[in-house]
């Protein structure tokens, strides 16, 4: 039997391959081959991309097996709580629509052009992350179809993400639940109930007569002329669920806790008391990601600030923000205020579903340089 | 030797990055899903030795790092250190065994990842050292050494040329019946 030689010729390949390793990534890290680098996953993304299309759809049904078979129990659970939130939308669906014509005239009024004008590109998710370590998607479309880096991804519920990396005809999005997203976003949270008054005639008076500890408590009142045979007897609706009146008090936003006061409009439908103005006291944060399936959190965001469970979070569109303002987040789910802490600890449960991110729209929008 | 067989073990990594992308990055087990690339470099070491399996490492490790967000070269470092690690100590087990294959790449898989999650906090990215770090070591593993006897005969295959000349004689060869 030969008896092996020993050499030490494979230590020495050892370490040339981790010197050229090395070597590949200090040129990475300095960005001195930022072009090359991009340019050859580039076209390792468009090479692979239709093997890629094909191979998928032969075998997409194999994946979705195994992944159901793993995940049967928690897909059962949430048909039946789909089940449940179906039957409540489909009894707002229908408030939402009068709602909705409603909501663009204001929109119109208080000049966001951004909203519903800036062009979207429709993409199908391709793939999952192929890391372990970070949590990103692929799109079926890239360059071609005027994708570029930096812009943000929506599902139909809120921001998903932004594009980090883009090819001709694929793109890499992070997702906002990887740790290493932050998004500068406002917590709107409807503390003050507004005060309707009837007045005589078409009239009705609202005022907001308190804020939060530290904000900037903006006394704020609005009266409005209602349209002839309205009433001045419109609920008010609950704050929290009055997205378009929250949008409509955008206007006048500032980096600290802001009491605002949006426009009302009465009319004689009782649906028309969802637009209602809500008073909304905004906190500015940064929030970031915990991983898949986590709540998100929120950050810098002062001690005593009023934020409670069920507040709104949007994206604030500040300058140099990486996403345009008002993109639905999530929803605060808890609030802590440990002793002592320079900051409150938001949890919030994010609008869109991770685990079902099948169709998304990236937004034709780049940041500031 | 004809182009053809140089060919094979390339357009295995292709055939393997394709599956993992379309087939195995979707089965997610607490939010981890297989690394079936990994496979690659360690099964090659644990047939053809240290060397080869650090060189097969480096260049597979290159293409998962044209898929990955991850710095470049941060794969191709990892693959080409497991790919040594695992050559260097196959001598040191028992290859007659019929679980040396996949304990050998379940374990290296595991170190790999831990690896990979240490190097990428070294490089800026404490977040590559995640609490559920554990938990995809452990799934990576279980599914690598899964993977493994079934890797083997498919890179027997695509090493035809070394196996040829020779490169599995004496040790070597006894760590290839093993795994056969």
């Amino acid at each position: 039997m030969a008896t092996p030689r020993k050499t030490r010729r494979p230590l020495y390949t050892l370490l040339v391959l981790v010197l050229a390793s090395i070597t590949i990534l200090t040129l990475d890290y300095r960005g001195d081959l930022k072009g090359t680098i991009s340019g050859v996953k580039s076209a390792a993304h468009d090479v692979i991309a239709p093997v890629d299309s094909a191979v998928d759809a032969v075998l997409r049904p194999i994946g979705s097996f195994f992944e159901g078979a793993l995940h049967y129990g928690a897909a059962e659970r949430e048909n039946a709580l789909l089940r449940h939130e179906n039957g409540a939308l489909r009894r707002k669906a229908t408030e939402l629509a009068v709602a909705e014509g409603q909501v663009r005239s204001l929109l119109r009024q208080d000049h966001l052009p951004w909203v519903g004008s800036l062009p979207t590109v429709q993409c199908q998710v391709i793939a999952l992350s192929a890391s372990n370590f970070e949590l990103t998607v692929e799109l079926d479309k890239g360059t071609a179809d005027g994708i570029a880096v930096g812009m943000p991804v929506v599902s139909g519920s809120g921001l998903v993400g932004q594009v980090i990396e883009t090819s001709a005809t694929r793109s890499t999005v992070l997702l906002i639940t990887d740790p290493r997203s932050a998004v500068s976003v406002a917590l709107d949270q409807p503390t003050v109930s507004p005060k309707v008054s009837p007045t005589t005639g078409s009239h009705s008076t609202l005022s907001a007569t308190t804020t939060g500890p530290g904000t900037s408590a903006t006394k704020s009142s609005a009266t409005t002329t209602t349209s002839p045979g309205s009433t001045s007897s419109n609920a008010v609706k609950p704050p929290a669920s009055s997205k378009a009146s929250a949008t409509s008090s955008r206007a006048s936003t500032s980096p600290t806790n802001v009491s605002a006061s949006g426009t009302a409009s009465g009319t004689s439908s009782s649906r028309a008391a969802h637009l209602l103005p809500t008073y909304v006291q905004r906190a500015i944060g940064l929030l970031s990601g915990q991983g898949s399936g986590k709540p998100l959190t929120v950050d810098y965001v002062a001690p005593g600030t009023a934020i409670t469970p069920g507040a709104e979070v949007v994206t604030t569109g500040l300058q140099g923000a990486l996403y345009p303002p008002d993109l639905p987040v999530g929803t605060v789910i808890a609030v802590r205020h440990p002793a002592d802490a320079l900051q409150e600890t938001v949890l919030v449960r994010p609008a869109a579903n991770f685990f079902q991110l099948d169709f998304l729209s990236v937004i034709i929008w780049e940041p500031a340089p | 030797m004809s182009t053809l067989l140089r060919l094979r073990l390339p357009v295995v990594i292709v055939v393997t990055l394709v599956l993992q992308r379309t087939v195995l990055d979707g089965i997610r087990i607490d939010g981890s899903h297989p690394d079936a690339l990994l496979v690659i470099p360690i099964v090659v070491a644990l047939m053809g030795g240290a060397e080869r399996g650090a060189v097969v490492g480096f260049f597979t490790g290159l293409v998962a790092d044209a898929f990955l967000p991850t710095p470049f070269g941060m794969s191709a470092m990892i693959f080409t250190l497991t790919g040594y690690s695992v050559g260097a100590i196959r001598e040191s087990i028992e290859p007659a065994m019929w679980w040396a294959a996949p304990v050998a790449a379940a374990a290296a898989s595991a170190l790999a990842v831990i690896a990979m999650a240490v190097l990428g906090t070294l490089l800026g990215q404490p977040e590559m050292l995640h609490e559920s770090l554990a938990a995809t070591a452990v799934v990576v593993a279980a599914f690598n050494g899964l993977f493994a006897p079934l890797a083997r005969p498919v890179l027997a295959w695509a090493s035809v040329r070394r196996e040829r000349e020779g490169w599995a004689s004496s040790t070597q060869g006894t760590a290839i019946g093993a795994l056969r």
